[in-house]
């Protein structure tokens, strides 16, 4: 490092992680754009068209999708943050942090196929709590439990996420609790907030902006991952990123262009949601309390 | 900040709350610690009805240890190398202002917010053309387009908080500048650069559809061999397996996390692979 | 707001009588606060004075009601104040810190205090504008945290507090972060604060010369205990205890008897009227006010009767300190005695000199510390 001028040194400190940031993500994403327009790369020829998107949008499997999609995301998403944030100051309350702390970290470094795994034997018609069911006399039989997984809804689906994103949503809270909040919410007690008020006034507007930030990533989580839908969730409808490897599987390559037009629309929808949210989010913490 | 003290009642409720919380987390584990062991569980039976070792028999068997070491070979690639490319990044993020920076931003946030399937369906033909299909390096490749951006975006953010005098003093006191980074960045950057380094291999650890896409099938990782096996509906291999590819992670995680201390909470709270 | 705040000749419903008896604060058995009793009149503004650790931010949280007492108990005009929640309490804390909420603006945080009690909306924006004003701080209402300086920040926590018109004002090191110039001019507002609004103060401080600057009585708080208390002048010259002497800088102790009114020394040089019972006693004596006479004069009993050492005793060491100059010297039975003499007229080392001790700023205390002998207090 010679007295190299700031502009090259910062370029070439950078350089590095723009090269894979560039090449794998903004190349993949122009790849997948350019490929759902009809460039063919394998056969080298190209015929430019919107078919694929006309095909994909008109299909009704499509439009399943897309519906199971954001119904599963916003549900798991929401679900998974107030319980969190409830948790964090169930927690905070009732003291023992570091030690849920540690349960809380070991639920979130299970990768997300053991979790379909563990929540398709605990929530399947022969699973676990069908068994208890039984044994309680609440369930006749395995096919007299309510579907739970492979179902149209998204139940266990839902269930997996929630189950593995509550921790994390709490340990972001938790962190955040730890900053410094029990103070200020101690000043907005000298000067006559009382319990609820403090939580409306003080503690969730502190709260909202790590929270806020750590739920964006499990939406945009919860919109992508492949192997817990394609395990917890029937194959129509799919959610989208089964829907799309499914079509690119296809052993007809005419397909594929409709494989990456889902992908295309995947990747434009998970940042509109994000920005939309984000700009949300700040709209309701700058708000006048 | 203790205030009116809560009733016996009330603290009775909250540990009850908690305990409840505790069983819910731990509850999902419980059959797959029972199916990794049943010989046969029938339906509708609260326990299995008898136990064998034939999941421990597949878990060592060569298939499995072979996927073992790939599995580890290529998270610790991975993680590795998102480490010394996230370094100098992180080092132009925490430490430096310059124009553009949002861009830089944005583009290290953005992969970790688009779905990695969805840009990856378009590389596969790249891969091919590049005889990086169906190989171990071309799966590393592939994984640090997810794990890189995390890499980048913590380091900066310790980097940020390093005070950049500790540098200038090593410098005074004759340290070179590759020395400075060796003898006193790195070593205070130390809990930060191993909470990413554990972060980015659970990232890899766990990853499946892009080892898929980009493997092929041939490079089989623990994570390939426990989906066929929930597919395949053998309830003891799939619950074997999973023991096999959960354990790794969740002891690594608990053992950093008591290394670190609690002020590293938020950090490995991102470790969501 | 103005003309609803009584001013301070009559302290009115807004300031309130504040006691606090016998509160004792342990800390995992360990006694951080250990039996203190106070008394704040209402409109009044007394300092709470001790070094760090001494318990009175403690103090100062039970008084809040952000901390449990272990004994003892809190009075509000003769009403024990027991569990009651401080949102429930009428005092205002403003803390070290200035510990605003990050999320809202100036004029909000503010106007905190009044929302939480649900003011209308137009009476509390009036209330706010005028607070700020007061403050110095009109114009800002509507900026953010982060674009404050750390004398800003204060003055909107303390505008927070007041705001709400509380019947005491609690100050917990309020300026002990800002810098000397900035911490004099906001102990100028606080102490005109108090004076146009009359609410009962009470001002923790580490710092001896804002405790005497700013208050009306100064309450010397020492291991978790009141080591002594009354006026600033009182404090400064007839310390009432010998903890209190020696943190106000009466260097000088030196041991002795009483007995028919008169201290006597252990070696009988040093003499002082007094109306304390007979027994063991101190007397303490700032260095500033020993005088050192030419040697083989006689400058004490002789001229008053009192506090005298003559003929002459051995100057063993002396130290220029910028506005004067520091000399110890060794008494009779070889006490140290410290006197400050003005530049220039200092004597040599070894030199023989007179001592005088004022009779008017010696005090004589009922107290001996059996772990010293007498002498000089710093080593």
């Amino acid at each position: 490092m010679r007295r190299w001028p700031e502009p090259l040194r910062v370029a070439l400190l950078l350089a590095p992680a723009l090269t894979v940031v560039g090449v794998f993500f903004v190349g993949g994403v122009a790849q997948a754009v350019l490929q759902s327009l009809g460039h063919q790369p394998l056969l080298g020829e190209s015929t430019w068209s919107l078919d694929a998107y006309r095909a994909v949008l008109t299909d009704p499997a499509f439009v399943a999708s897309l519906l199971l999609t954001m119904r599963v995301a916003l549900i798991s998403t929401g679900v998974a943050t107030v319980l969190g944030v409830g948790l964090a100051l169930l927690v905070r309350r009732v003291g023992g942090r570091a030690r849920m702390t540690a349960l809380f970290h070991g639920t979130l470094a299970i990768p997300h196929l053991v979790g379909a795994l563990s929540i398709g034997l605990l929530l399947a018609p022969s699973g676990l709590l069908s068994r208890v069911g039984q044994a309680l006399g609440l369930v006749d039989d395995a096919q007299s439990f309510p579907v739970l997984t492979q179902d149209a809804f998204g139940w266990g689906i839902i269930a997996e996420y929630v189950w593995k994103e509550t921790p994390f949503i709490a340990v972001v809270a938790l962190a955040a609790l730890s900053r410094g909040v029990g103070e200020l919410e101690g000043v907005a007690r000298t000067l006559g907030a009382g319990a609820g008020q403090r939580l409306r006034s003080v503690t969730i507007p502190l709260l909202a902006p790590p929270v806020a930030a750590a739920s964006v990533l499990v939406f945009a989580f919860t919109m992508a991952s492949y192997e817990v839908p394609r395990l917890l969730g029937r194959p129509f409808p799919a959610m989208l990123p089964v829907e799309a490897f499914q079509r690119f599987r296809d052993t007809d390559l005419g397909v594929r262009p409709e494989a990456m037009a889902i992908a295309t629309v995947l990747a434009v929808l998970s940042i509109v949601v994000v920005l939309a949210y984000l700009r949300l989010v700040a709209g309701l913490t700058r708000r006048q309390v | 900040m203790s205030g009116p003290r809560p009733t016996a009642g009330t603290r009775l409720r909250h540990r009850a709350a908690l305990a409840v919380v505790v069983l819910l987390v731990l509850l999902p584990l419980l059959p797959v610690l029972l199916w990794a062991v049943a010989d046969t569980w029938r339906y509708p039976d609260l326990l299995p009805g008898g136990l064998t070792g034939r999941g421990l028999r597949l878990v060592t068997g060569s298939s499995v240890l072979g996927a073992l070491g790939t599995s580890t070979l290529i998270a610790t690639a991975v993680a590795c190398l998102a480490c010394a490319v996230g370094f100098p990044a992180g080092r132009a993020l925490g430490m430096h202002s310059f124009r553009g920076r949002r861009v830089v931003q944005f583009l290290l946030l953005a992969p970790v917010l688009v779905p990695a399937l969805a840009v990856t369906l378009g590389l596969q033909v790249f891969f091919i053309r590049l005889g990086l299909a169906d190989t171990v390096t071309g799966v590393v490749l592939v994984q640090l387009m997810p794990t890189v951006p995390y890499a980048a975006t913590l380091l900066g953010a310790s980097y940020a908080n390093l005070d950049a005098d500790h540098e200038r003093q090593a410098r005074v006191l004759g340290a070179g500048p590759w020395r400075t980074v060796a003898a006193v960045t790195v070593p205070l950057l130390r809990p930060a650069l191993v909470t990413t380094w554990l972060l980015t291999f659970l990232i890899s650890w766990s990853e499946y559809i892009l080892t898929l896409l980009i493997g092929g099938g041939r490079v089989t990782t623990l994570p390939l061999l426990l989906f066929s096996a929930i597919e395949s509906s053998d309830r003891t291999a799939a619950a074997a397996l999973g023991l096999l590819v959960v354990l790794p992670p969740v002891l690594l995680v608990l053992v950093v996390a008591r290394l670190l201390g609690s002020r590293d909470d938020a950090f490995l709270g991102v470790a969501r692979a | 707001m103005r003309e609803r705040l009584p001013g301070p000749e009559s302290p009115g419903p807004a300031s309130a009588r504040l006691e606090v008896r016998r509160l004792v604060v342990r800390y995992a058995g360990v006694p951080a606060v250990d039996g203190i009793d106070l008394a704040l009149e209402p409109g009044s503004f007394t300092a709470l004075l001790g070094p760090s650790g001494c318990g009175k931010s403690t103090t100062l949280a039970v008084l809040a009601g952000l901390q449990r007492a272990d004994e003892g108990e809190v009075l509000l005009d003769g009403t024990a104040l027991g569990d009651t929640a401080p949102e429930r309490r009428p005092l205002s804390l403003v803390f070290q810190k200035p510990l605003l909420f990050p999320h809202l603006t100036v004029a909000q945080n503010v106007g905190f205090g009044l929302r939480m009690r649900r003011v209308p909306r137009r009476e509390a924006a009036a209330e706010v504008a005028a607070m700020l004003e007061r403050v110095r701080l009109d114009g800002l209402a509507d900026r953010r945290i982060g674009e404050l300086s750390g004398g800003q920040e204060q003055r909107v926590s303390l505008a927070r507090a007041l705001v709400r018109r509380p019947r005491v004002l609690l100050l917990d090191e309020p300026f002990s972060q800002l810098d000397a110039d900035l911490r004099a001019e906001m102990r100028t507002l606080v102490r005109e604060l108090h004076d146009e609004a009359g609410v009962t103060t009470l001002f923790v401080t580490h710092d001896r010369e804002e405790a005497v600057e700013v208050s009306d009585r100064i309450a010397l708080m020492l291991d978790g205990r009141i080591a002594g208390s009354g006026t600033p002048q009182e404090i400064y010259t007839r310390p009432p205890t010998l903890r209190t002497a020696r943190f106000f800088g009466f260097e000088n102790e030196i041991r002795g008897q009483v007995a028919g009114g008169v201290f006597r020394s252990a070696d009988g040089t040093v003499s002082a009227r007094c109306d304390l019972a007979p027994g063991a006693a101190t007397l303490v004596v700032r260095p500033e006010a020993v005088r050192l006479g030419p040697a083989g004069e006689d400058t004490g009993t002789a001229r008053a009767g009192a506090g005298g050492i003559g003929p002459s005793v051995r100057v063993k060491d002396q130290r220029f300190a910028g506005t004067h100059v520091v000399v110890d010297v060794a008494l009779p039975d070889g006490q140290r005695l410290r006197a400050h003499v003005p530049v220039g007229s200092e004597p040599a080392v070894g030199e023989r000199v007179g001592v005088w001790l004022p009779p008017e700023r010696c005090t004589v205390l009922a107290e001996v510390d059996p772990t010293r002998t007498s002498g000089t207090g710093a080593p």
